[in-house]
């Protein structure tokens, strides 16, 4: 893990987005789309060289300043943070084309929605940040600059609604930071660094480090939005417009989970207990069965979607109790690799998933001008593709084969089963029957023959184009399994177990 | 430490805790923003005490002073909701009296069991993170390597040398996190109208020709304190903040600078701080350094040049903050001049 090659390209996937946010700021409001799109290509671009050099010669860092830790800020990239980079590179530039035409809208373009570039530029600085910070305090910064971005774009429209939730958004933020900085202020009192690696090196056992990370894990479980702690984000996400809905729900909430993995594993793999894996993949469980059964209860759409992500986000926690393990030989325990590709392969198939869903909600909320369930009969003679955009993710979010979402569910199933932990066989088995509900129950709706032909107002057809083109890639994944296992391999501390702290040792 | 100054330190403990239970238990919002007042500079004598005079003067500028003047402000923009605004803003108590200022209902608890029940909770966090932080070690911080590194810096202060050199990536961002705040003031500006007041009273001859007569010298004690950043405290943050203490009383005196200065040049403003950083940032990468890697002859002239566009920047985000605050109430007050806070609106 030291002898990491320095890489200029990192402080690029921060400095771009930012400098292309200051352009589109400084620009008058009809060049701004251009602007923010042809910066949102450029920082793919970036991503994928990123990934790529990644790939080829191992992990990369770069210290900023010039100074390195332990007394400057270190980025630092290896294959999990590359797997979440190129999902928001992708994500970002889909949703990016998607938005030009849909502020371009009247009845959309309100409010203060000529910012909207600016902050999700931003925004994507911060969540490419989140994944290539090595630094405990930077990541605080990084986290308060990518709420305080989520909450302005999913207040964009300023209806009351918005607001409301936007307000409630921003408190749970905030209360998060404050948890997430205490412990952290804890951390660098006792050990002296604050860089992610030296930190890992200083950590002894005992219950006051316990405690701080306890204050950090708290912090951003409520960032991720966890069962209980989720009780903000199906109105903030819900009520933001088409492509703020997919950012914060496909991307912003991955960042803070990243987060919770990479120190659960690289920095308190000692501190942790087998107890608090399973408390973490409890409230997984909870979160899968209660936001699935919410989501169906829905009547509209976007909180539908909205209420699915609190859902899927428990799979993504069912991670933790599988890798969290007392074992003597590493050779003894086939089920972790299983477990890793599942979380992490859930995280990733979420995001386009979830974007895609979003996105098509979005169309479908236009033409019809309401996003209400039953007003979107029959919409499948009129907009087969966005129908069938919202069809492939709901496939991969059901779990169904040949999808991104099956893989993931797949291999955190055989995990539960080999590890011997099957009682979250049934928890996943229970989620995906929920959602399939749901799902079903839109596309019966869109399916449903009609008598009457109604009127729809037209929607661009890129906007069409670009949910479909990121509901296929949450299946297109499902056949990527193995270049996305050899990426995540690099350097990584992964396909390991995590040791945890044996209760009696304390 | 003799005496006397645990005693003081003792009665500085105690009064923090009694003003922020009064901010909290306070009737009336006016009380809670004056006891919030008092809490901030209370707080700026215990950095004070704490040997952290940087933070002190951050301390009473922010948290005493512009934050004072944003909560007393916001406080009269809402005092008087007019008839339009009510039902955007649906949790609002009825308010026919014109004083929605007095929260009537005080946080109550549904039962004296809850109320134990929280208490005890809070009682036994309380423990167990006193008792956490007792336990740690003392690692003693990274004081010595900065001190070591300190020549190379560029300056001779070592908080700013942390600040603006060796972590100052982070102050970047700190400083973009003021813009944000920015944008999200402007984002959450869609609920247009929600007041009717007049224009605040003209002040008097005398107050108005004092703050005429005063502020030319706050903007050279900004300069002041932004160049003796260098080798003592002060720096970007106290500057700006005294720049925007500037333009709010400038305001105040009948004087509004936001509305004259054009819009170009507002938002150049907005952006300078994030931006000049940024461009050393790109310099450097471009030059095959590290981003934000200073030139270690002139590491000093660039971390001036940075400061006082940071500065310039956080004196025009603080009082863009209390002067759109303003304009917004004032021109909706008007009734026929609905679109004036789009003019010098510097978000198109």
């Amino acid at each position: 893990m030291n002898a990491a090659a320095s890489s200029a390209l990192l402080a690029v996937l921060i400095a771009a987005p930012v400098t292309g946010a200051l352009i589109a700021f400084l620009l008058p409001v009809r060049l701004r789309a251009t602007a923010g799109i042809l910066t949102a290509a450029a920082t793919t671009a970036a991503t994928a060289a990123t990934a790529w050099r990644v790939a080829a010669d191992g992990a990369h860092r770069h210290a900023l300043g010039g100074w390195g830790a332990p007394l400057g800020i270190d980025l630092y990239a290896d294959g999990l943070s590359c797997v979440f980079l190129l999902m928001t590179g992708i994500v970002g530039l889909f949703v990016s084309v998607y938005a030009k035409p849909f502020f371009a809208q009247p009845e959309e373009n309100k409010g203060a929605t000529e910012l909207f570039w600016p902050l999700w530029l931003i925004l994507w600085a911060s969540l490419n940040g989140m994944f290539l910070s090595a630094d405990l305090f930077n990541l605080y910064v990084m986290l308060e600059v990518m709420g305080l971005s989520a909450v302005a774009l999913a207040v964009l429209s300023g209806r009351p609604p918005a607001l409301v939730a936007g307000l409630r958004y921003l408190l749970a933020a905030i209360a998060g930071s404050m948890a997430y900085l205490m412990g952290v202020a804890m951390i660098y009192g006792a050990v002296s660094a604050l860089d992610l690696q030296i930190v890992a090196a200083g950590i002894e056992q005992g219950r006051s480090f316990r405690v701080a990370f306890s204050l950090i894990l708290v912090g951003l479980l409520v960032k991720t939005a966890v069962f209980p702690l989720h009780f903000w984000l199906p109105g903030a996400h819900s009520t933001a417009q088409a492509p703020v809905s997919a950012i914060l729900s496909a991307l912003v909430v991955k960042a803070s989970f990243y987060l919770i993995l990479r120190l659960w594993v690289d920095v308190f793999d000692g501190s942790v207990t087998v107890a608090a894996g399973q408390a973490l993949g409890a409230l997984g469980a909870a979160a899968i069965i209660w936001g699935s059964y919410q989501a169906l209860r829905q009547r509209r759409l976007k909180l539908m979607v909205a209420h699915s992500t609190v859902g899927q986000i428990g799979y993504m926690f069912l991670l933790f109790p599988l890798i969290t393990v007392v074992y003597q030989d590493v050779a003894e325990a086939p089920w972790l690799a299983h477990a890793w590709t599942g979380g992490v392969y859930q995280a990733i198939a979420h995001g386009f998933a979830k974007a895609a869903m979003f996105l098509a909600v979005g169309v479908f909320a236009m033409a019809v001008g309401s996003d209400d369930r039953d007003s979107t009969v029959g919409l499948v003679g009129q907009l087969p593709m966005t129908t069938f955009a919202l069809a492939l993710a709901g496939v991969s979010l059901i779990g169904l084969p040949p999808s991104g979402g099956f893989v993931a569910k797949w291999m955190l199933l055989k995990a539960a089963f080999t590890s011997g932990q099957w009682w979250w066989a049934p928890v996943i088995l229970l989620g995906s029957f929920l959602t399939a509900g749901y799902v079903f129950m839109v596309l019966r709706q869109a399916f449903a023959p009609t008598s009457h032909k109604i009127k729809l107002k037209p929607v661009p057809r890129t906007m069409e184009v670009t949910a479909l083109v990121l509901g296929a890639a949450a299946i297109i994944i499902g056949f990527r399994a193995e270049e996305f296992l050899l990426l995540l391999d690099v350097e990584a501390a992964f396909q390991e177990p995590v040791e945890p702290h044996r209760a009696n040792d304390r | 430490m003799t005496l006397l100054d645990q005693v003081f330190d003792i009665v500085v403990c105690l009064l923090l805790l009694v003003l922020a239970w009064r901010t909290l238990s306070a009737t009336h919002l006016y009380q809670s923003a004056i006891f919030f007042i008092a809490f901030g500079l209370t707080m700026a004598l215990a950095w004070v005490r704490l040997a952290a005079p940087d933070v002190a003067l951050a301390e009473a500028a922010i948290g005493a002073g512009l934050l004072g003047v944003l909560l007393v402000d916001s406080l009269r923009v809402f005092a008087r909701p007019p008839e339009t605004g009510r039902d955007s803003e649906p949790n609002k108590p009825e308010s026919r009296d014109n004083d929605v200022t007095t929260s009537r209902r005080r946080p109550q608890f549904n039962s004296a069991v809850a109320s134990v029940t929280a208490g005890a909770g809070c009682l036994f966090l309380a423990y167990v993170l006193v008792a956490a932080i007792h336990d740690l070690p003392d690692g003693g911080g990274l004081t010595a390597q900065a001190a070591e590194n300190l020549s190379r810096s560029g300056v001779e202060h070592p908080v700013t040398a942390v600040l603006l050199n060796f972590r100052g990536f982070d102050t970047w961002l700190e400083v973009g996190v003021l813009f944000l705040a920015m944008l999200g003031i402007f984002c959450a500006g869609g609920l247009v109208g929600f007041s009717e007041t007049e224009n605040p009273d003209p002040p008097g001859p005398l107050l108005s020709w004092l703050i005429r007569g005063l502020a030319p010298v706050m903007i050279l004690t900004a300069a002041y304190l932004l160049w003796l950043g260098k080798l003592a405290p002060g720096g970007a943050f106290q500057a700006g903040i005294l720049l925007a203490a500037v333009g709010i009383l400038l305001r105040l005196a009948g004087i509004p600078l936001m509305d004259r200065v054009p819009r170009t040049v507002i938002k150049l403003g907005l952006t300078f701080g994030f931006g000049t950083f940024l461009v050393f940032g790109i310099i450097a990468l471009l030059a095959d350094k590290a981003f934000l890697e200073y030139p270690s002859e002139w590491a000093g002239e660039v971390i001036l040049l940075v400061e006082a566009a940071a500065a310039i920047s956080i004196g025009f985000t603080a009082f863009a903050f209390f002067a759109y605050l303003n304009s917004r109430d004032q021109s909706t007050g008007n009734g026929d001049t609905a679109g004036q806070p789009r003019e010098t609106n510097p978000s198109q």
